[in-house]
């Protein structure tokens, strides 16, 4: 099988830091340190989020810088009293990624392939391609419940704050998207066991 | 325990890689469909694991310093913006001012003045000119602006008209009122300056000029 990472939750590296939101008030008042924070704890898994929900390194790309751009804003429509930071980017980043994927299939830039192709390098066995393929076929909600709470390894409560839904539901998407998810992996797994009698 | 609820705990069985509890465990055994979904759950969660990403990206560090430098430059677009309306702000305050300033000096010049100025005319001595005189020439009245004349200087006597805003600025005391002319003999020195003047006693005025000195 491929290669296991194990991801460092943000929460994990101190025990004293400033929440999202606080971080989101100093970068408005022009403090460039808070800016470079809260992209360090956010960014790489937003653009983990945007690869797996996308498919495609270039969009991940696009889609986590674009979140901190319309972060940047000044007129940014996030409200702390509706929800959190951290929910705020990931619905972000949904539409976004929603939206591109919608504009049709994207370009991979073909001059950067070693760079660009995280997953290219980890879908080399036909089963995982297979989850691959399968995994983006999920309708989004399924697929967003995947992607955070088995993929990203965040906890129900976590993930909850990310989509914004309660942890019933979430667990839910989970329980169903999972079931979708093993049907088809049997699936490809019957068919490669035809193929190779 | 049924199907339904060990399927849940399957999963987050799976999820954990954990051990099943004792009951679950038993229905499992139990059950065709829920260890085939046991076997499946397994599967899947191994699978899952072969599609994790790193933790930090390739090209963070570039994406990072992209964005600061985007956060830069628009703290820089917002500071300049700022300074801009404060400077604009500040303009027009300082154009209001002056304009409001104007506007009540301008009432002030057109509003009559209730105030009555009063004139005294200034009285100066009289004095003849000494050296008409003594050539001669009676009845003249050295001008009080005039420079002195200079040893040995040649006069002219030019005989014209003056109006009454000449005379005074002479030094001719003309009463208030009248508007004619008078005859008159100015005395010129060589530098073309006026030095006295003799009032003809012609009565072509409508009214009268009295000598001030």
């Amino acid at each position: 099988m491929g290669r296991q990472y194990r991801l460092e939750r943000p929460a994990e590296r101190s025990g004293m830091q400033r929440s999202d939101e606080e971080l989101y008030r100093l970068m408005k008042s022009g403090d460039r340190e808070a800016f470079g924070e809260l992209y360090e704890r956010r960014g790489p898994a937003l653009r983990r989020y945007a690869l797996h929900m996308s498919g495609s390194a270039a969009v991940a790309e696009e889609v986590s810088h674009e979140v901190f751009i319309q972060l940047m804003r000044a007129n940014t429509n996030f409200d702390d009293k509706r929800g959190s930071l951290e929910g705020w980017m990931y619905g972000v980043a949904r539409n976004l990624v929603r939206v591109i994927r919608r504009q049709g299939p994207v370009q991979e830039p073909v001059d950067q392939p070693a760079r660009h192709d995280i997953l290219g390098e980890l879908i080399h066995e036909e089963s995982v391609t297979a989850l691959h393929g399968a995994l983006r076929e999920l309708p989004v909600l399924y697929r967003d419940a995947v992607v955070l709470c088995d993929l990203e390894e965040m906890s129900y409560e976590e993930a909850s704050r990310a989509m914004g839904c309660p942890v019933g539901t979430v667990r839910s998407r989970l329980h169903r998207a999972r079931g979708l998810l093993a049907a088809k992996l049997k699936r490809s797994q019957a068919v490669s066991e035809v193929a190779v009698r | 325990m049924n199907c339904e609820s060990a399927r849940l705990e399957l999963m987050e069985c799976a999820r954990r890689g954990g051990k099943m509890p004792a009951g679950l465990s038993a229905h499992v055994d139990s059950c065709e469909s829920c260890r085939i979904r046991w076997q499946a759950e397994q599967d899947l969660s191994d699978h899952l694991s072969a599609l994790r990403i790193p933790a930090i990206p390739e090209g963070h560090e570039w994406g990072k310093a992209v964005l600061m430098r985007e956060f830069d430059q628009r703290r820089r677009h917002l500071r300049q913006a700022r300074w801009m309306w404060a400077v604009s702000a500040a303009a027009v305050l300082l154009l209001s001012v002056v304009v409001v300033r104007d506007i009540g000096e301008r009432r002030g010049d057109m509003e009559p003045s209730t105030a009555v100025q009063s004139f005294t005319p200034r009285e100066y001595p009289q004095e003849t000119f000494t050296l008409a005189e003594e050539a001669g020439e009676k009845g003249f009245i050295k001008l009080p602006f005039a420079l002195p004349p200079v040893p040995g200087e040649t006069f002219g006597i030019v005989r014209t008209q003056l109006e009454p805003a000449q005379l005074v600025r002479m030094g001719v005391r003309v009463e208030p009122g009248w508007n004619g002319t008078v005859e008159a003999d100015v005395l010129v020195g060589q530098d073309g300056l006026a030095q006295a003047v003799r009032l003809s006693n012609d009565e072509e005025t409508s009214g009268t000029a009295s000598q001030g000195y």
